[in-house]
């Protein structure tokens, strides 16, 4: 059985960066120990013997020549920010004046 | 008949001969979205047909001329929104077109519309779209199935030709055996990803919904290759799938799952009988394989999709696009605009896959999901030494009721049990209608080798064809 406490839901909360709300933390709480229990069958598997180079699925990457090219122009880049101000993206102060 | 309710091949040529205009296409298939999308609600944004009218006629001389195409609103298109169907990018407008729309433009396609998903790929029923749930053209109380349920849709009730999905566990397969239509997954590394909305990136792909299999051999001509933009795009590609479709199948071996057959319903094993005495009938050879490892699939795929989502997902940050709530503090304002812009599976699938990567718990969870992904792989590498392509149901049911598993996220999960190990090993699978289930369609899946999409189209081929 797997035990996830309230504290803990809270924890991976803050580790994702969701602020959740009262009723969101008991529905994780319960839909993730029910989740995590089904999927625990996975400890009878043997995997002792899976080699770093079995998990690693893609044959080879495919490298292309590091050329410089045009990049989005920062108008186009900036088009769909909440909030923007002389070519730059405005978040909350995050440095207080020292 | 109408024009919308044919194949795309057979409307080129009628096109090439000058028996139909693209104009009458065009009308034909706003008449059917007039009729059927209030209903099915396929789409999250439509072309303005004057305006996708003008583009078509400059596309008449190209090989697809001009012949609208829907697209999956997770695929990067200019001059529509991309919502990944969710509240977080509603108004979002990108600024290029994925290499798959590029492709498709430059072969003479244009775009219809943008179709409904659940929010980034996330669901197996599209009822998981932050705007709206989608209706299956069968029995509107029924879900098309997800994620590209809106693709499915759209082509089942002749409100597109054809459509763009993509299946990261199911997404493409699912909704085509739930809407009777035909859906192809391709090999990973097939299809660039390139512009394609990341949500399990050593999973997703771009692949066609299609009216029948010709249509999605052309379609993936069309947008399979390699791309300099997508590094895990193979070197591979550059092939007409539709040339030797028509050939004998006489010598081919099928692949029956031993473990799959156990858990069939009494319908289902029935109909899977049915298919395996017609493509007996056209010279194919059944033999029985056995995957010990796919009862595990499940766990391993909602593991490592969720982990995967949980990166992903991490540039949903209110600063540069999308929602935006609260301006108190930089972390406050992340964590207030990531609530209020994901919906309650986004939230699920993040909490799981931090919860999977988290310090402590990484190695119960995460590596070992990856290395039973290994032994998944492995299963199908020592199948495809005795078998050319594996036969499953695509599903163990029919499309369920609106609302049926949404409480339950796990009976969801499992939904996808004959999808997810194909998606693991990386491979190619296509679903394909064949009969009915309570009068609902149901859907035959074929899974090819890595690459292998001519064995696998030409199989397909040759069913329908044969198929009554």
């Amino acid at each position: 059985m797997v035990e996830i406490s309230h504290e803990e839901v809270l924890q991976i909360a803050s580790l994702a960066r969701l602020k959740l709300s009262v009723e969101e933390v008991l529905l994780f709480q319960e839909q993730l120990v029910k989740i995590l229990d089904h999927f625990q069958a996975l400890s009878e598997v043997d995997t002792s013997h899976v080699q770093q180079r079995d998990v690693s699925l893609l044959s080879n990457n495919l490298f292309r020549e590091d050329q410089p090219r045009p990049s989005i122009p920062v108008e186009e880049a900036l088009k769909n920010a909440p909030k923007h101000k002389d070519g730059f993206f405005v978040v909350p102060k995050v440095l207080e004046k020292g | 008949m109408g024009l919308n309710e044919k194949p795309m091949h057979e409307l080129i040529r009628l096109l090439s001969v000058k028996e139909i205009t693209i104009r009458e296409i065009i009308r034909d298939l706003y008449r059917a979205i007039e009729e059927r999308e209030t209903d099915v609600r396929a789409y999250l944004e439509l072309s303005d047909p004057d305006a996708l009218l003008k583009e078509a006629e400059r596309a008449k001389d190209l090989p697809l001329k001009g012949i609208p195409i829907a697209v999956k609103d997770l695929i990067s298109t200019t001059g529509f929104r991309n919502t990944c169907g969710s509240q977080f990018l509603r108004d979002f407008r990108p600024t290029f077109d994925a290499t798959a729309i590029l492709k498709l433009k430059a072969a003479g396609a244009t775009i219809l519309g943008k179709t409904n998903l659940d929010e980034f790929g996330m669901g197996s029923s599209t009822e998981n779209s932050g705007f709206f749930p989608t209706q299956n053209p069968f029995d509107l109380e029924r879900v098309p199935g997800g994620s590209s349920g809106g693709s499915a849709a759209a082509v089942a009730a002749a409100s597109a030709i054809c459509a763009l999905g993509t299946d990261t566990g199911g997404s493409i397969r699912l909704p085509a055996a739930f809407c009777g239509v035909v859906g192809v997954k391709p090999t990973y590394g097939l299809v660039s990803r390139y512009g394609l909305v990341a949500y399990a990136s050593s999973l997703d792909q771009i692949g066609p919904l299609t009216r029948d299999v010709r249509d999605a051999a052309l379609l993936l001509s069309i947008v399979a290759g390699h791309d300099p933009a997508d590094s895990t795009s193979a070197a591979q590609g550059n092939v007409d799938y539709t040339q030797g479709l028509e050939a004998e199948l006489k010598g081919i071996r099928i692949g029956i799952v031993k473990e799959f057959v156990e858990t069939l319903s009494g319908k289902a094993s029935a109909l899977s009988k049915k298919w395996q005495e017609q493509f007996q009938q056209l010279g194919a050879r059944f033999e029985e394989i056995s995957l010990p490892h796919s009862k595990y699939a499940i766990p391993t795929y909602y593991l490592i999709s969720a982990a995967e989502a949980s990166a992903n997902l991490a540039r949903y940050d209110g600063v540069r696009f999308g929602h935006r709530e609260s301006d108190e503090s930089v972390l406050t304002m992340y964590a207030l605009s990531r609530d209020a812009g994901f919906g309650v599976e986004v939230k699920r699938r993040i909490m799981l896959g931090t919860y999977g990567l988290s310090a402590g718990y990484a190695d119960e969870w995460y590596k070992k999901a990856q290395g039973v992904r290994a032994l998944i792989t492995q299963d199908f590498q020592r199948a495809f030494q005795s078998v050319d392509v594996i036969m499953t149901p695509t599903s163990p049911t029919p499309a369920f009721k609106l609302g049926e598993k949404i409480d339950d996220p796990l009976a969801m999960y499992l939904t996808d049990q004959f999808l997810v190990p194909a998606s693991l090993a990386q491979l190619c699978a296509i679903s394909i209608p064949a009969g009915q289930i309570d009068h609902l369609p149901f859907g035959l899946q074929l899974i090819g080798d890595r690459f292998q999409e001519l064995n696998l189209l030409h199989a397909a081929f040759a069913f329908e064809q044969a198929w009554s």
